[in-house]
């Protein structure tokens, strides 16, 4: 699944006979709704003439069009609803799959502490995920009813009168194909601009709303309100702008269909002149090409769409291959012995943009389980040697290695614990089945059994966005619940009890040693208090 | 522009997008004449149509049009798609202006509830509000507000035209009008809910997605994104089939439209052909029919029912609209009762704080305090330690001091004279105040530090050198003028916390409100750190803050305990 453009087609293959009725419905639809009025025009004008000669008039047959009449009539409305049915269930098939497909290329991705909003980024990918989506209904679906339109149009002109097909060729390529490939264009231009002028806005607001207290007490509120306004002011004076620029090209297809409309009914009418068209089709015509200007028009903006949604594709793709080569550069050695360890070699990193390293020839060994203590002033590097020794950093140099462990086994608890909107069961859990005993277990074990029982809905209440908002020190808790329940065999904590009064982090410390003694556990921490005789200290200092 | 925010009742959403939409009431009805416009064009072209046809085939004569009567064909119909241009531009700087005047209403309501927004709005909800969701309404401020009133107008022009050459025409087309509304009320009121439901599911599976890959690094830490995928498959899945039993009723209505549009069409048709054969001679003004008449009123018919079904499609459009609204109104109920209760805020001058004193005060919403009464006296060169529990309102009292939160209960009197604080621009003047979490803003460190104020960059550095952060800053690509990403990017947690501080030194306050400043510290930084701190205070200022340091705790001269009331859950 590398290939997302590739992987879309699947999936719209997969769905394909939902898809080829909706789309043949929505052709059967419209082309019931030109041949409705087309025929009427005929019939009309037909009893019209009929009606000059008493004879005509009562032998002409008038049951058949009327019949006929009726029958597009019914067809169009069956038509519609089942063209609406049938497009939505392929639409919500292949949402389906998308979705979950998609959310796992993403969460390929490495989102660590350096992406740079990650609100605003899951609101990107939202609005790419969308436009994806959009693809079938509303690119596929009308391009190909407005592409067999055209078709049934030339070949109605076939039938009818195979000169008149000159007149209306170029009008009809540049309407098909010419014109929906500049609008799609202009709306392709300027969507990146406002893609980008609208996730400023995003930040702006977000920035505004965060840091409340900071601007009432500096007076700074109102101006940045102010300057929320004339951002989304320049942005929504740029978006009207680019869908003038957009209309322009409307109106230029509309005038060139406009064109080949009265071309055709002047024609016509010069072939009724001449003999070689009975009277009643020269109305037909004309109605026939109104109608199907009609549908043509929507080319434009189908194909936008389709170009939006391609565009979509495009950019996660980019995400994809620049953000999932591989940053693990760790190695794991299967030793005989049943001893783990940890094998840090030489190591140097840098942080892009940063002038000096932050590691330098940086050694490190441990072997059997141990509680090692990771001190150090702040900005010295904690985080990142833990970020490091979990792969999600590639040191620029030397070898992090460990022996009688494999990846999976290797477990990391940030600084920040996301909660997602979901129970607090599903939350401690994240997917792993546990037994409602051993869950209970973890939360006791980090403090958090009690409060468990005085929510609401016990381990069933809702947390996250909207929900239950655990606290700070109840967040970090209900991370290492989550790295219990994981059962690693090497644990990295950061900064895990940061925010807890020292009788409750001592308490949790001393659970967390006894549950996890038998395992390597590397904790970063400012304080010093808890370390015991057994542990082992690292102390970081500055390159 | 000012007084609109003052009247803020709405009754319901549509209320509230009705009573915006007033904003562009002038476009509004410009765009209306051009849908009028281009109505007339297409009756013109009608008849332009039927008297060519009339002239080509049915006279005697069979002559062909004049270049001027094709002109007219021509023109009439270049005109309607003029005319539909620009509407469409019209309706843009409509909708422009009105989602501007949303905008400021929204914010005006932020601004009045401040910190009060939260928790009960989250950061990430709001954002999306003021910026992502009223633009979203684009469409339906510039297309629905006008099509609304078009779908009438546009089909009594049409009957008007039509009843110009016939009346059974115009009846045929008018009985059947009033049956749309009757099945879509048939159809529709048990659709409208189901389909209202089921947009809103759709909006909580789009929330899920957003939650999930918000929160992605939970799951992918866990190494759990593989069955969470299949969770979300397995949703979306349960929600298509229930969403198509839905759907099935609600394109119901279309469908209905569709219908009578048709047949409407065919009715007319038939009507016309059969009067053309000589089966009747209903329905004319006079016994007779031309050609022309008939072409003329055939090409109306699909006319009529054209607005009504291009306001069908604008459905969605207005599903948001209505959506957005209601966050709008949630945010309109929570100010406006806030505002009710603070109208007569007391904003005489303050004077300079030399003494403050708290009396029995209490902090905490109007309906829950959140502590015990608390008095104290302050003086110049006061360091004060805020102690208690945590839950016991610490940081909420820190919020009420800093003039954030207006006080449950008591008097903060300055220099021996009770004054109101809240809100007060000469309080926030004064005052310095630093949160748990270091608040700083996208931009550069000259601008978190400045905010807008001007200083020369010898003081910036000697404030960044009083809160232990020159060097870092010297160090970083750009000094003064890097970037600081929202999450803090490169800089740690404590690193963010020292540049907040050394912005509270930079603006020199008088009271010093500091909230855990030095959890993030390690030892040694916390000890310079606290001996700055000696420095500013003997310089003539007022310490308040809250450490859970233990060796923090022996440079204070005053101790405010605090003690939680009753039950809170923290």
């Amino acid at each position: 699944m590398n290939n997302v453009k590739r992987h879309y087609l699947k999936l719209l293959r997969q769905e394909y006979k939902m898809a080829l009725l909706g789309v043949l419905l929505a052709v059967i639809t419209a082309y019931s709704g030109i041949a409705l009025l087309a025929v009427s025009g005929w019939f009309i004008s037909a009893a019209a003439l009929a009606g000059l000669s008493a004879v005509a008039a009562h032998s002409f047959n008038f049951f058949a069009p009327g019949a006929i009449v009726r029958g597009l009539s019914m067809s169009r409305t069956a038509g519609r609803y089942g063209e609406r049915l049938s497009s939505h269930e392929a639409t919500f098939r292949i949402i389906s799959n998308l979705r979950a497909d998609l959310f796992r290329l993403i969460s390929r991705l490495n989102w660590n502490e350096q992406q740079l909003n990650r609100h605003e980024t899951s609101s990107r990918l939202l609005q790419d995920i969308q436009n994806i989506e959009a693809i079938y209904l509303s690119a596929i679906l009308p391009a190909a009813v407005s592409f067999l339109v055209m078709v049934a149009y030339l070949v109605t002109l076939y039938l009818v009168l195979p000169a008149l097909i000159p007149w209306v060729i170029i009008p009809l390529i540049f309407a098909t194909f010419i014109m929906p490939w500049l609008y799609s264009h202009r709306v392709l231009q300027s969507e990146s601009t406002l893609h980008k002028r609208h996730s400023e806005q995003w930040l702006s607001a977000s920035a505004l709303l965060s840091n409340m207290r900071t601007l009432t007490l500096f007076e700074r509120l109102k101006h940045s309100g102010e300057y929320l306004q004339k951002q989304a002011q320049e942005s929504d004076n740029y978006e009207s702008m680019a869908v003038q620029r957009q209309q322009h090209i409307l109106l230029l297809t509309q005038a060139i269909l406009i064109i080949m409309t009265v071309l055709i009914f002047w024609q016509g009418l010069l072939a009724f002149q001449q003999g070689q068209l009975e009277g009643a089709y020269a109305f037909m015509l004309l109605l026939l090409t109104l109608g199907s200007a009609e549908v043509l028009l929507n080319n434009c903006p189908a194909l936008a769409n389709l170009g939006l949604g391609l565009a979509a594709l495009g950019r996660l793709q980019d995400n994809l291959t620049n953000n999932t080569e591989t940053l693990d550069k760790r190695t794991f050695t299967q030793t005989d012995s049943s001893t783990i360890g940890l094998h840090i070699n030489q190591l140097n990193y840098r942080y892009p943009q940063q002038k000096t390293d932050i590691f330098k020839q940086f050694n490190l060994r441990y072997d059997g389980p141990n509680w090692i203590w990771l001190n150090g002033s702040s900005g010295v590097g904690k985080s990142t040697l833990l970020s490091l020794i979990y792969g999600q950093l590639a040191p620029s140099a030397g070898s992090i290695e460990f022996t009688g462990l494999n990846a999976d086994e290797i477990r990391f608890m940030p600084q920040r614990i996301d909660i997602l909107r979901a129970t607090l069961r599903d939350n401690l859990t994240l997917n792993i089945t546990s037994s409602e005993q051993a869950i209970r277990h973890a939360l006791n074990i980090v403090e958090l059994g009690e409060w468990a029982k005085r929510l609401p809905n016990g381990l069933d209440t809702w947390l996250g966005e909207g929900e239950w908002q655990p606290s700070g020190g109840e967040r970090k808790r209900i991370g290492l619940a989550r790295l219990i329940l994981q059962n690693p065999q090497f644990i990295l904590l950061d900064e895990p009890t940061a925010g807890m009064d020292s009788t409750l982090a001592a308490q949790i410390y001393s659970q967390l040693r006894a549950h996890w003694a038998d395992k390597i556990v590397l904790c970063s921490s400012h304080e010093h208090d808890f370390i015991t005789a057994k542990d082992q200290r690292l102390e970081l200092t500055a390159v | 522009m000012g007084k609109e925010s003052k009247k803020t009742q709405f009754k319901d959403a549509a209320d509230l997008l009705r009573q915006f939409s007033l904003h562009g009431k002038r476009e509004n009805r410009l765009s209306i004449l051009l849908g009028l416009l281009q109505i007339a064009m297409t009756i013109l072209f009608a008849f332009v149509v039927a008297d060519i046809l009339d002239n080509a085939l049915f006279q005697p004569e069979k002559t062909l049009p004049t270049a001027q009567v094709w002109l007219i064909l021509t023109l009439s119909l270049l005109t309607k798609a003029v005319a539909t241009y620009m509407q469409n531009n019209i309706a843009n700087q409509a909708s422009i202006k009105i989602r501007s005047q949303l905008r400021q209403f929204a914010l005006n309501h932020c601004f009045t509830l401040n910190i009060r927004l939260f928790p009960r709005f989250k950061t990430a909800e709001l954002s999306n509000l003021l910026s992502t969701e009223i633009n979203s309404l684009r469409l339906y401020f510039a297309d629905y507000s006008a099509q609304k009133y078009l779908a009438v107008l546009m089909p009594i022009a049409v009957i008007i035209a039509a009843a110009t050459v016939n009346w059974l025409v115009p009846i045929i087309l008018a009985l059947t009008a009033p049956l749309v509304p009757l099945f879509m009320i048939l159809v529709g009121k048990k659709a409208g809910q189901a389909s209202h439901d089921n947009l809103q599911q759709l909006n909580r599976l789009g929330n899920l997605m957003s939650d999930r890959l918000k929160n992605l690094q939970a799951l992918q830490l866990a190494g759990t994104t593989e069955q969470e995928a299949d969770k979300l498959f397995q949703k979306s899945e349960s929600f298509r089939e229930t969403t198509m039993k839905v759907l099935r009723l609600a394109f119901l209505s279309n469908t209905i439209l569709e219908f009578f549009s048709a047949i409407s069409v065919a009715l007319v048709a038939v009507y016309l052909g059969l009067f053309f054969l000589d089966k009747y001679q209903l329905g004319s003004w006079s016994d007779d029919l031309s050609l022309s008449q008939g072409v003329f009123l055939l090409m109306l018919a699909p006319e009529f029912y054209l607005p009504l079904r291009r306001l069908g499609t604008l459905y969605h459009a207005k599903a948001d609209a209505t959506s957005v609204a209601e966050h709008l109104l949630t945010l309109n109920k929570l100010a406006s009762q806030v505002s009710s209760n603070e109208l007569n805020l007391e904003q005489q001058p303050l004077p300079k704080i030399d003494s403050l004193q708290l009396d029995t005060v209490q902090a905490g919403a109007k309906e829950r305090p959140l502590h015990t009464p608390i008095s104290i006296t302050l003086e110049m060169k006061d360091r004060v330690l805020l102690n208690g529990p945590s839950g016991s309102g610490k940081t909420t009292l820190l919020d009420t001091l800093a003039g954030l939160y207006p006080l449950h209960q008591g008097k903060i009197k300055l220099n021996e004279v009770e004054h109101n604080i809240y809100q007060h621009p000469d309080w926030q003047q004064q005052i310095g105040y630093m949160t748990q979490t270091p608040e700083l803003l996208f931009a550069s460190i000259r601008e978190n530090l400045c905010l807008g104020r001007d200083f020369s960059d010898e003081t910036l550095f000697q404030a960044l050198k009083d809160a232990q952060i020159e060097e870092l800053i010297s160090s970083l690509p750009g000094g003064l003028d890097y970037i600081i990403s929202d999450q803090g990017g490169y800089l740690s947690g404590g690193q963010a916390q020292r540049i907040a501080l050394a912005r509270v030194f930079l603006h020199k306050p008088r009271l010093l409100l500091l909230d855990e400043p030095t959890a993030n510290l390690d030892e040694a930084t916390a000890q310079a750190f606290m001996l700055q701190l000696a420095v500013y205070v003997e310089q003539g200022g007022i310490l308040i803050m809250t450490s859970h340091r233990p060796t923090d705790q022996h440079f204070f001269n005053k101790v405010i305990t605090m003690q939680a009331l009753g039950e809170s859950h923290e």
